[in-house]
């Protein structure tokens, strides 16, 4: 009943979508972390209603599943996107929004929270001492954030981030529900052709757990590159 | 070295998992032998009028009290009726988790070799193409879709395999489809077939559709049926399995006898689909 053949043909399947999927996982993850960024600098203004505000959009972002917000936005982001662009009389027709667009609105908005939070425990690690240390030597701003602030909280960030970019591959098996083929939306149409899924599925796990090796495998060799000279 | 047995225990985990699956189907069928046999059912928990919760919070549609008419058949058997999700449902039919599914399926090659199938039908699925009002006469029959915008299908559900077949069969007109996750609701299709998101639906006609379009009263042109296919629950494929599906096969026959399978059909569909089947 299990066939260990039809497990082999489905990974070669599989494999197919893998650069699609990481791709679209890194226009999410480069998103996010931008949305993230902003997110962070905002936060740190300390302006009043704008911290509060932002404040319960992370909280609700934080605490609704994936797949609700999809929905919501599989059924809103036409509308409210024709509206918007209605605003500049340009006139959009909501039902040609592409689903791609729709995946990648959903989850860059979904972890740019998480991604908030990253990039502000990284900045926390980072000594204030050293940007007072680069201010007495006359550096400008542009210089303390180029020379001593985006280097070393590259390096922190980085394993988070790595973490994150798996999270998101992960979590773009929900994008099936809109159309998007990804690892999993590929391995139950495999599993539907042959009408064994469990074979497809096992060989999907297989996909994700050697994605998952690579990268971690990867970002180790990057993060240790990048704290020569900091540690 | 660390790496290494790392891997080799996860690699002994998942063989130890697949093991397993071949396994239990044994085990818990010479364990209840004797007496009242209990049947793992799966059915759709979310296809109304099909099988989907009640009101009470009991599983109730067509299939499902169809089965428990089925059940009460069989003394030697006592049904346990379970929702599952499409894919779960065919999955746990592979490894014996479920003896018996029933989703308002089709036949196809792949089930027949893979599964057991009770000789007599229960009853059939009329499938039709829900279009735009402003297709009509566009839109009649499969013919028709090429071009058109359709909605997208489900690769476990049986209009994937209508539409795959007919474009193996016509390599000169070919239907456009994509392919989706069976997560948006069919009275969403169906508003977006309303609203010309999509030109067609093709859809089976025993999810409750009439009744969505006139509820919300949406401009959708119903074609006649453009394929009619028997539904059968499909069986385990097992020894002590092959007397639960002479027994299933007889206790159908009976009941379609009876009139107690257009009783259903009456008040689940509000048709007697029984009038379809050759």
């Amino acid at each position: 009943m299990f066939d260990i053949m039809t497990v082999f043909e489905s990974f070669i399947e599989i494999l197919k979508v893998v650069p699609k999927t990481l791709f679209l996982a890194l226009i999410i993850l480069v998103l996010s972390f931008t949305l993230g960024a902003m997110i962070t600098y905002i936060q740190s203004l300390n302006i009043p209603v704008v911290k509060q505000v932002i404040g319960v959009l992370q909280s609700f972002l934080r605490g609704t599943p994936n797949v609700v917000l999809l929905y919501l936005v599989y059924y809103s982001l036409p509308l409210v996107l024709a509206w918007f662009l209605g605003l500049f009389n340009v006139t959009f027709d909501p039902t040609s929004l592409n689903s791609t667009a729709i995946v990648i609105v959903t989850f860059s908005i979904c972890y740019s929270v998480f991604q908030s939070e990253i990039i502000r425990g990284a900045l926390h690690s980072l000594d204030k001492d050293q940007i007072e240390a680069a201010q007495s030597l006359g550096y400008s701003t542009t210089q303390v954030l180029r020379k001593v602030i985006i280097p070393q909280v590259m390096v922190e960030a980085l394993p988070d981030t790595m973490n994150a970019f798996l999270i998101i591959i992960k979590a773009l098996s929900l994008a099936f529900l809109v159309t998007v083929v990804d690892i999993f939306a590929q391995a139950r149409l495999v599993g539907a052709q042959s009408f064994s899924y469990l074979e497809a599925f096992v060989a999907a796990a297989f996909v994700y757990w050697g994605i998952c090796v690579l990268l971690t495998y990867v970002i180790d060799k990057l993060e240790n590159r990048m704290r020569r000279g900091y540690a | 070295m660390r790496k290494l047995l790392l891997l080799v225990s996860f690699t002994a985990v998942l063989l130890v998992l697949a093991a397993c699956g071949g396994e239990e189907e044994n085990a818990a069928g010479s364990e209840e032998g004797e007496g009242v046999r209990t049947v793992e059912v799966a059915v759709s928990s979310s296809s109304r009028p099909l099988s989907y919760v009640g009101d009470d919070g009991e599983l109730t549609g067509y299939e499902v009290e169809l089965l428990r008419a089925v059940d009460e058949k069989l003394e030697d058997y006592e049904f346990n009726i379970e929702g599952a999700s499409d894919s779960a449902g065919e999955i746990g039919l592979d490894t014996g988790q479920y003896d018996l599914l029933a989703q308002g399926l089709i036949l196809s090659e792949e089930r027949e070799e893979s599964y057991l199938i009770p000789d007599e039908s229960n009853g059939p699925s009329l499938m039709k193409i829900f279009a735009t009002g402003d297709q009509e006469g566009e839109i009649e029959s499969l013919d028709d879709l090429p071009g058109k915008n359709v909605v997208p299908v489900t690769p476990t559900g049986g209009v994937y395999n209508l539409l795959n077949s007919y474009n193996e069969e016509h390599p000169d007109n070919q239907i456009e489809f994509e392919t989706s996750d069976g997560g948006i609701p069919t009275s969403d299709r169906l508003q977006e077939v309303n609203d010309g998101v999509y030109d067609a639906f093709v859809n089976p006609s025993n999810l409750g559709q009439q009744e969505i379009i006139e509820e919300a009263d949406l401009d959708i042109h119903v074609t006649e049926p453009v394929e009619i296919n028997p539904t059968y629950f499909l069986i385990h494929d097992s020894e002590e399995n092959a007397e639960l599906r002479d027994k299933v096969s007889e206790a159908l026959a009976e009941l379609k006898e009876e009139g107690v399978v257009s009783e259903l059909s009456n008040e689940f569909y509000g048709e007697d689909i029984l009038q379809y089947e050759e």
